[in-house]
């Protein structure tokens, strides 16, 4: 059990392993900014390679955690307050680390600047920089408003041992909660506008990250389904690394007693709908552009269902797409191995998927030329292993000092007596050490 | 050795001969004068027509020559911008109509590059442009009329989403605040 307080040994253990890994990305990232481009995989032809991979899949798996949390709360699903925080933490966390790609690719970083300084408000990248930082100011407080009642018990319940610091800090932000009728209701009305407008938002930032593909004109890439395609795959990661997150904290902090094979069953029907919908528009994504065959596209269909990039294509779509699904669908035992089973698949699949949309459409000649050739180096692996290893350490680092499930939800939808000392140790003995 | 007296005679003769055609050949490139004027055109629009006339010294014209019309301009340095080029008539004069990009003076150079018989020169007139070329103007695209208000449409609702989420935020942040000293001063009280 990781209670709130000072950390225990698994907890510094993990810490230490994942801050290694995120060392090692950030020590790759200066050896890039030192020496230049040349040290990636990216070149003249394929010039978008991992990093921009990795900006769409990790916006995508934001996107899904705050869907999820939205659609449970505006639908009042009963069973989602055990899972809602840990959805929109992961979707602040993946969020943090994918917005960060898009500087990461550049070569000169301090350019970025130039979107601000000289805005040009017909290109998508101006928009996309819009979309995003509006849609990471609404995860936040859509983060932090469902938090202000825990924040408030924080601060009642909180022994001296958590310093006078953080029960500063815990004062300040629950912002006197005392749970009286017209804070409630303050509160649930900030929540439900929240909750309406996180959906928009996170459609329009992937679609205006589709977009900058589909305006181009680019064989694999042109494409009116394009910004829908990237919206259902965003939502299907995203799902699937909720499952993940919620199956690891559900484990390490010992939340088996509220989280339930019944929470991993109607999200397993979630990922299920969202994975037959997406394999619904990429078939029709690939069967109308297979039957026209325009001059542009068929090189670059040829290459995936067949050339160089069949293998990655065929594993997406058997093992990351079609057999996940189907094992999150089989009845029977072990729901929660066969979600966690399923969702590692996908997010393996839909890592892939990206791959296949960035790297072939880059690498097919719009000239006379050959075509590109794209193997990413150390450098980009370095760097994605500790983008990734930064998500699970901002989660623990967070739920550190913050609950990891919303108790107030708790009591208000499940109507449970709960026992707020086995769900944070610490409150009531003031730390655990 | 007598026939060596005739081969080398021969010889010697035969450069002395090719030396005198050659000389012949030199003195028939002619000298020639550029002469080149500037005036305004007929229609105003239309900005200047530069004139060069290429004569012989003798005073007789060059015709069918080919005369390349320079700008002289400040690009990275002084540099020699050609306008263009035409070629001279029966009078041995070449026009061209010209208009400048920027106003004011200006150089301009006409050059006759040479042919056989006429050597190369070139003749220089200045010119106070009082007439320029419009600026350069994108054509309107389709639906550019549609596609220029879009950004605005946009930028409203991007407005619109941040009073919002400043609207759920601070708004809660109140009423909490509110709710937590309303329920204080009752205690008081």
């Amino acid at each position: 059990m990781w209670p709130i307080g000072r950390g225990d040994r698994k907890f510094w253990i993990a810490v230490v392993v994942l801050s290694a890994m995120v060392a090692a990305g950030f020590y790759a990232y200066i050896y890039q900014l030192q020496r230049g481009l040349w040290v990636t995989g990216l070149n003249q032809k394929v010039s978008w390679g991992f990093y921009i991979i990795n900006c769409v899949f990790f916006i995508g798996i934001s996107y899904g955690g705050a869907m999820t949390s939205a659609i449970l709360r505006l639908t009042n699903a009963k069973w989602r307050a055990p899972l809602t925080r840990l959805a929109e933490a992961t979707a602040v966390a993946a969020l943090l680390v994918g917005a960060v790609y898009p500087i990461i690719d550049l070569g000169r970083p301090d350019r970025a600047l130039h979107l601000l300084l000289y805005p040009q408000v017909g290109s998508p990248i101006v928009w996309d920089l819009v979309a995003v930082s509006t849609y990471l100011v609404a995860s936040f407080v859509f983060l932090y408003l469902p938090l202000i009642p825990d924040l408030a018990m924080c601060r009642d319940t909180l022994g001296p041992s958590a310093g006078r610091v953080r029960r500063t800090i815990y004062r300040v932000l629950a912002l006197g909660w005392r749970g009286e009728p017209r804070q409630e209701r303050s509160l649930a009305r900030g929540i439900g506008i929240m909750a309406v407008l996180i959906i928009p938002l996170a459609v329009s930032v992937h679609s205006v990250l589709a977009w900058l593909f589909a305006v181009t004109a680019r064989g694999g890439w042109h494409s009116t389904i394009f910004a829908p395609l990237f919206v259902l795959a965003a939502m299907l990661s995203g799902v699937a690394a909720v499952i993940l997150v919620v199956a690891a904290l559900r484990k390490v902090y010992g939340l088996q007693e509220f989280i339930t094979a019944k929470h991993f069953r109607y999200l397993s029907y979630l990922l299920i709908a969202l994975g037959v919908g997406y394999l619904y528009f990429m078939v029709s994504e690939y069967l109308t552009e297979a039957y026209v065959l325009e001059r542009s596209t068929t090189p670059v269909l040829e290459a995936i269902f067949e050339g160089v990039y069949a293998p990655a294509f065929w594993v997406f779509t058997v093992g990351g797409l079609v057999l996940p699904l189907v094992v999150a669908a089989l009845p029977g035992r072990f729901a929660i191995a066969r979600a966690c089973t399923g969702s590692a698949l996908i997010i393996g699949g839909m890592w892939l998927k990206r791959f296949l949309i960035v790297v072939p459409g880059m690498a097919e000649p719009v000239m006379p030329w050959d075509w590109g050739r794209y193997a990413p180096t150390w450098v980009e692996v370095t760097i994605t292993i500790g983008s990734a290893a930064a998500i699970p350490l901002l989660l623990i680092v967070f739920f550190r000092f913050f609950p990891a499930m919303s108790v107030h939800e708790m009591e208000e939808v499940e109507g449970a007596e709960l026992r707020r000392t086995s769900m944070v140790p610490a409150f009531a003995g003031g730390g655990d050490e | 050795m007598s026939k060596v007296r005739r081969l080398a005679a021969v010889c010697g003769l035969s450069l002395i001969v090719s030396l005198l055609l050659a000389g012949v050949a030199v003195a028939a490139d002619q000298r020639a004068v550029l002469f080149l004027e500037t005036r305004p055109s007929a229609k105003p629009e239309q900005g200047y027509v530069l004139a060069a006339r290429l004569v012989a010294t003798d005073g007789r014209p060059v015709n069918e020559a080919t005369v390349r019309f320079y700008d002289l301009v400040e690009f990275f340095g002084a540099r020699e911008m050609l306008i263009g080029s035409a070629t001279t008539d029966g009078q041995g004069i070449a026009t061209l109509t010209y208009l400048p990009a920027q106003l004011g003076p200006r150089a301009i150079v006409a050059k006759f590059a040479g042919r056989a018989g006429v050597a190369a020169t070139e003749g220089r007139a200045s010119l106070a442009a009082t007439v320029a070329a419009q600026p350069y103007t994108v054509e309107p695209a389709p639906l550019s009329a549609f596609s220029s208000k879009v950004p605005y449409a946009v930028g409203a609702i991007v407005l619109a989403v941040w009073a919002l989420i400043g609207f759920a935020l601070i708004g809660t942040a109140r009423g909490v605040m509110t709710g937590a000293r309303k329920e204080g001063k009752g205690q008081t009280a």
